[in-house]
């Protein structure tokens, strides 16, 4: 009796185990597949009208981008000043300030991924409006972090002339070959 | 008696063993391929890096549409090799994988310098990659003349050997992996790099399959001994051992199997998956008291988790082997009622799934989350019916349908602001104004047919899995009574009816 029983439970174990290999199998067979895409035929005909119909929305995106341009800019008078920064393992970049004829336009604090984003070759678009046609003076300033100085700044200043068609400005935070610390330039892109 | 249960485990785990190989095969590449936005460095246009940057913070569709705008405006040359590398990995990150093919395809075969065709090349493979084109994706990585910069050579190779090994190409992914492993050996020890650990694991499980199976388990055991300090490589450590643990153990060697068990963590993915081997190690040699330490620990957990269900079983079996058919009897009950309560939860899953309430709560998900995080594995689960969902989540078409899904929701709430945009434009030209509106009333019905057949498709694939669920746990509750209903026979004829 106790040897029939012992085989049932054997038999019963042996179905447990089939089952959690089963399980196991199922598992991993799923996760496996996250890279092998075993997708059903109709789920890519959706997918791809998914894309077509997204990629019109995009389009059109683009399109409102350009009248919400011309609609709110002057093609004349605008002005967009971009921030790019060069890769540093001394310096970290807290904020920079902008200002246009001593009056500040534009204060921006950085946060990790942003720094990232720069890091990476990204520019971050600062300021980008009219300015009334004219001669201007654009000073920026720098706040960041160095070793034994927490509070490194640097300033930067040039003139621009607006009302002759769009300025593009570059602030480049970027360190030479042979310094520790960083500078900061600012260019106009032709 | 054991005997018999070990023949048939033995025979199980060998499948088994196959299927753990599976899956442990790491493809960091499912997750970091999809996700990372590409970043070429050094590039000229203000206006494209500053389209780059809006893609690296997470928002390809304002970076294409400012791009395009840029383009249309003569600011950014459509002829630009750099802008046009950027736009397909805009439109890769954005999920218009078609559409990056085609930008990437046009610059391998354009008369580009070599480093930018290598560049379009490398990212046509990726592109393809995520539209599970393996043949072409690895047709296209092998098109790659030169080198290309360190991270993206990386992947390269390990993208090109899982590709290798997807067609069971072992012996040539082998070669790739080592060409991986060696370089990244010494980077490893200076930029601790994700990719080497990741090639050794993927090389280690290839040399398995290949019948190198004392240079797999080298590597495998190397890796289970290396010293970590992020999640990530604590996980890829505990999938090194766990390896070979199920491997030993299917071999019918549970003391070597107890060795690399006992290196897994208690706490993260995989350890009740090492708690239940721990038990069968035991089990195997018969010391079936202490095969109840870990399996009593491991029902403690989430009834949901596979590993668990197991266990909730393999407990009164251990009882029954002690002789002690009392406990047994109490842990099949517990069993049966834990059975019971899951499957109620899963019907409760159904309702959630059915009312909609399940496919909301994910898109509210992923939508406060940034498209580079791997939501998948930490966020989901949490959500009503989420954690019957794990496996379903896991998957390519499930992953696909609900960023689908999020996308057009999304999309049509673009469409609504720039239709009342349109509305108050009363500086526009009433042509443009009613050629505008056409156009965007146009897309809203599409956008909105859309979403129906993607949340019926969700709908269809999750309900599909949770009946499966469903099954599963009905023939574990159907186990567990079947061993009762012997166990009261026993004790009938053993003891008589009053016993």
């Amino acid at each position: 009796m106790y040897k029939t029983r012992q085989n049932s439970t054997g038999q019963a174990c042996a179905r447990w185990c089939a089952l959690a290999a089963w399980l196991v199998g199922a598992v991993a067979i799923i996760t496996f597949s996250v890279g092998v895409f075993a997708a059903e035929p109709d789920f890519k005909r959706l997918d791809a009208e998914v894309e077509r119909v997204l990629n019109e929305v995009v389009a059109l995106g683009a399109d409102m981008a350009v009248l919400e341009e011309s609609r709110e800019l002057s093609s004349q008078n605008q002005l967009l000043v971009l921030v790019s920064v060069g890769h540093s393992d001394f310096f970290r970049l807290e904020a920079i300030q902008l200002n246009i004829d001593n009056r500040t336009v534009s204060y921006h604090q950085y946060e990790e991924a942003e720094l990232d984003a720069l890091m990476k070759g990204g520019s971050q678009r600062l300021f980008w409006d009219d300015v009334p046609p004219g001669r201007h003076e654009l000073s920026v300033s720098l706040f960041g972090r160095v070793p034994n100085d927490p509070d490194f700044q640097r300033e930067a200043t040039q003139m621009i002339i607006t009302g002759t068609g769009r300025r593009v400005v570059d602030l480049r935070v970027a360190t030479g070959t042979n310094q520790a610390f960083p500078e900061l330039s600012i260019r106009e892109l032709k | 008696m054991l005997g018999n249960f070990g023949a048939i485990f033995t025979f199980r785990c060998k499948s088994f063993w196959v299927r753990v190989v599976c899956s442990l095969v790491v493809l960091p590449g499912a997750t970091t391929v999809n996700a990372a936005p590409i970043a070429w460095e050094h590039v000229e246009n203000p206006h494209v890096r500053a389209a780059q940057y809006d893609g690296l913070m997470g928002d390809p569709f304002a970076a294409i549409t400012q791009l395009l705008a840029d383009q249309k405006q003569g600011r950014v040359s459509s002829r630009s090799a750099q802008a046009q590398l950027v736009l397909g990995g805009l439109y890769l990150s954005y999920g218009s994988h078609h559409k990056a093919a085609d930008i990437f395809k046009a610059l391998g075969e354009s008369n580009q310098s070599q480093g930018v065709r290598d560049q379009a090349w490398y990212s046509l493979a990726r592109a393809q990659y995520q539209r599970g084109q393996g043949r072409e994706a690895l047709k296209s990585l092998q098109r790659i003349v030169g080198s290309l910069p360190d991270e993206a050579q990386q992947e390269r190779l390990l993208l090109s050997s899982m590709l290798l090994m997807e067609q069971q190409r072992y012996d040539e992914a082998v070669i790739n992996l080592k060409q991986l492993g060696k370089k990244s050996f010494v980077q490893q020890l200076s930029e601790k790099s994700v990719w080497a650990t990741y090639g050794r694991f993927n090389l280690g499980v290839a040399l398995f399959r290949q019948g190198h199976e004392q240079e797999g388990r080298k590597m495998l055991e190397e890796l289970g001994a290396m010293s970590v300090s992020d999640e990530e490589g604590h996980s890829l450590r505990d999938k090194a051992n766990l390896t070979l643990a199920y491997d030993y153990l299917s071999k019918q060697e549970p003391d070597k199997a107890q060795q690399y068990f006992v290196k897994t963590r208690l706490q993260g993915p995989m350890s009740s998956k090492a708690l239940l081997g721990l038990g069968r190690v035991y089990s195997a040699r018969e010391q079936h008291k202490k095969s109840l330490v870990p399996w009593l620990k491991l029902i403690k957990r989430d009834a949901s988790d596979p590993s668990v269900q197991d266990a909730l079983l393999a407990v009164p079996f251990a009882f029954g082997k002690l002789n002690a058919y009392k406990q047994a009897l109490q842990y099949y009950q517990d069993a049966l009622a834990s059975y019971k309560r899951e499957l109620e939860q899963v019907n409760k899953a159904k309702d959630t799934v059915n009312n909609g309430v399940l496919v909301d709560s994910l898109v509210r998900t992923i939508g406060s989350q940034s498209r580079d995080e791997q939501w998948l594995m930490s966020s989901l689960p949490d959500t009503p019916g989420g954690r019957y969902l794990w496996q379903l989540f896991a998957t390519h078409e499930f992953q696909a349908s609900l960023t689908d899904y999020a996308q057009v929701r999304l999309s049509l709430g673009k469409l609504e602001q720039w239709s009342s945009e349109i509305d108050d434009g009363s500086d526009m030209a009433p042509r443009q104004k009613r050629a505008m509106s056409k156009r965007i009333s146009k897309l809203q019905s599409k956008l909105v047919g859309l979403i129906n057949q993607l949340r019926d498709h969700l709908k269809e694939l999750s309900l599909k899995e949770l009946e499966n669920r469903k099954q599963r746990l009905v023939s574990y509750a159907a186990d567990a009574r079947f061993s009762m209903a012997q166990l009261y026979d026993y004790a009938a004829k053993r003891w008589g009816d009053g016993g």
